[in-house]
């Protein structure tokens, strides 16, 4: 079924599986939800390849990663969208450890926590740009807005990130 | 964020696409003054530097390694027993599960429960005790092709419409849909009858 | 060298206004009203609205699974749940709302009643929803399924407002369970910033989407009751609009159409016209045109509304 120009969902999984992985997972912070959405996508691309014209593949695959992640959103039952991945809890606000390595997790997680606090919106440009590296020209083409509004969005979700982490002095 | 002067908003805006390289060489010819001149300006840059940096320097997640293809079947089994897969698919998923033991085992912890059994081209039926199906709920998660089937009826739903000669014409079944579809997101929507109407044909 | 240590400050509030939440009430109402969302059944409801002498009705082949509700009549259906509606005859129709998550309004309701009785040889639960010690609404619960078999909404006066009834019922799906949703729907996030008025009498706004027309979309609620605000900008003709009633209210006109589980209120106000669809009695309805613009009125009424974080 593959030719030259149509990846095969092998190929798919393959060179863009982690992607889309880490996609959902900054979405919700959450591996469980992550794993569904990688699987959902792989199905659709599956049934999608067949019909597939060649042509910009990567704003069709992340055109389907969006909304099979919609789609998940609301499937899933009424729940504060709040989730702190799963791990090691540490108490916010604790003094910093001379360790390299656990200083740069705890960072880690208290961007996802703070990401999670952002509008949907705005959430989804920030980790479309800044996870999945898009340009604004292929957010906006995923997301089926202006790019004036993509530049709005990934703009502001930065801005509210920033009051909601403190820096140390 | 009352008071904001929108100028210096639409200056900062530029700010996080002169980052992400998304000026055009005007733009950023403009950023660049701006920044030259302005402490205050500089400190929002780096503060907006700051966070992309700290968004970029998330760890790139290894992706759980069952969800990716290994040469196993995986998913394609359960799309197999559901019908879902071209001709050469099934042909290469039968093949492979002739030989592979691990594969043979997976379909026999699916859930036996269906009725229906479905044979493997090309395979005898006898290989196989009783081909397990999918249980409901999976079906449930993957995007079906199929149509349910329902006949083409009418629901009458009653369209007012309003505007006038110089407006577009809005209708009420339109607004209503979009009403229904929001409220049914709040608890309590199965409480509320619809707002659907229904009159005799 | 020590990575720069970053701490989250508070706590966010994702709501864009704070309202008096009863703690253990709200989550008694909030119960019942999820329990009922959960609920698996199909069978046929009646539902009627008794405004100013003007009674509308209609009956609808209702199945509910999975959180969805699948409404129709005859062989075509609309799916209608979790944010999306569906009408299967029409692909084109088909959206999905995806709000933010917020915690449960409850503006001021109490729960009261909790009489068992019977209907079509089930157990049932009688349980009043009250304001000030008015019931605003009656529901009687089938207690093995969770599914609300009756309703009724009273007005300020105790007059029945609304009422709905199933009058088959059957605590199965009726072939819904097979139901995969396959349709392209589009995806209506809230808008970042809203024109619509941020509340109007109890009621708060919760988000606000576009329209078509350039119009505005505003959704609010009080906790159990809910309305849609359209604010179109210029002037559409909405007075001959089909079976519109004139309702007067301090002496400004209102244009209303009575459905059988709604009621449409339109008006002009002056450069804007309103469309507002809700389930609220009509002494809710008097407070909330109180406190929109009037028709006709010369004073500008647009408070832009920001989400406010952190």
């Amino acid at each position: 079924m593959a030719d030259e120009l149509t990846p095969s969902w092998e190929d798919v999984a393959q060179r863009y599986g982690r992607k889309i992985y880490n996609f959902a997972y900054r979405l919700t912070g959450n591996p469980d939800d992550a794993a569904d959405l990688v699987q959902e996508v792989l199905l659709r691309v599956r049934k999608g390849l067949s019909g597939y014209r060649p042509g910009s593949f990567e704003g069709w695959l992340w055109r389907i990663t969006r909304n099979a992640f919609l789609d998940g959103v609301r499937r899933k039952t009424r729940r504060p969208e709040t989730t702190l991945p799963e791990g090691d809890h540490h108490a916010l606000g604790s003094s910093p450890s001379p360790d390299e390595v656990l200083a740069s997790v705890r960072l880690s997680d208290d961007v996802q926590a703070a990401l999670l606090k952002l509008p949907y919106a705005f959430r989804e440009a920030v980790v479309l740009c800044d996870v999945v590296g898009l340009t604004y020209d292929e957010i906006a083409d995923a997301t089926d807005i202006p790019v004036g509004t993509v530049r709005s969005r990934i703009h502001r979700g930065r801005k509210m990130l920033r009051g909601l982490l403190t820096w140390p002095v | 964020m009352a008071g904001v002067n929108p100028l210096a908003y639409r200056r900062e805006e530029l700010f996080s696409a002169f980052l992400d390289g998304e000026l055009t060489k005007a733009e950023a010819e403009f950023v660049n003054e701006v920044l030259a001149g302005d402490e205050e300006a500089m400190e929002e840059f780096r503060g907006i530097q700051q966070v992309r940096r700290a968004l970029r320097m998330l760890p790139d997640l290894e992706i759980p390694g069952w969800l990716l293809p290994d040469g196993h079947l995986g998913e394609q089994l359960s799309a197999y027993l559901d019908g879902e897969l071209s001709a050469d698919e099934q042909r290469r998923v039968s093949d492979h599960v002739i030989s592979c033991a691990d594969c043979r085992a997976e379909l026999h912890d699916l859930d036996r429960a269906r009725i229906a059994v479905r044979s493997l081209p090309g395979v005898e039926t006898g290989q196989f005790d009783q081909i397990p199906v999918l249980p409901r709920s999976r079906r449930r998660r993957a995007v079906a092709a199929g149509s349910i089937g329902i006949a083409a009826a009418v629901v009458v739903i009653l369209g007012l419409a309003f505007g006038g000669q110089q407006q577009p014409s809005i209708t009420l079944d339109d607004l209503t849909s979009q009403h229904i579809a929001r409220a049914s997101a709040e608890p309590g929507f199965a409480v509320f009858p619809a707002g659907i109407e229904i009159s005799a044909p | 060298m020590i990575a720069p240590r970053l701490a989250i400050l508070g706590t966010l509030v994702v709501a864009a206004v704070t309202l008096t939440v009863s703690a253990a009430l709200a989550d008694g109402l909030n119960e019942y009203l999820e329990e009922a969302d959960k609920a698996v059944y199909s069978g046929r409801q009646v539902v009627g609205t008794t405004w100013g002498g003007v009674q509308e009705m209609g009956i609808v082949d209702v199945r509910h699974f999975g959180g969805m509700a699948m409404v129709g009549s005859g062989p075509a259906y609309t799916m209608i749940g979790q944010g999306k509606v569906n009408a299967l005859d029409s692909p084109d129709s088909a959206l999905a709302y995806v709000p933010i998550a917020r915690a449960p309004v409850n503006h001021a309701y109490d729960i009261a009643g909790g009489e068992l009785s019977t209907r079509f040889g089930m157990t049932t639960k009688t349980i009043d929803i009250v304001e000030n010690g008015v019931v605003r609404m009656r529901m009687v619960i089938d207690t093995a399924t969770g599914a609300t078999l009756e309703t009724e909404v009273f007005d300020a006066d105790g007059n029945r407002f609304r009422f709905s009834n199933m009058v088959d019922f059957s605590p199965s799906a009726a072939g819904m369970e097979d139901y995969v949703d396959d349709g392209e729907y589009r995806v209506m996030l809230p808008l970042d910033e809203a024109g619509v008025p941020d509340g109007a009498g109890r009621y708060r706004l919760i988000d606000a989407y576009p329209a078509p027309a350039e119009a505005e979309h505003g959704f609010y609620t009080d906790g159990l009751f809910r309305f849609s605000l359209f604010a179109f900008d210029g002037r559409h003709d909405v007075s001959n609009i089909e079976n519109g009633h004139a309702w007067a209210v301090d002496g400004f006109e209102y244009v209303t159409v009575i459905k059988p589980a709604a009621v449409w209120v339109l008006w002009n106000a002056p450069d804007q016209t309103f469309a507002l669809v809700g389930d609220l009695p009509p002494d809710h309805l008097e407070e909330v045109v109180a406190d929109l613009p009037r028709p006709g009125q010369r004073n500008w009424f647009v408070r832009a509304w920001r989400r406010m974080f952190g």
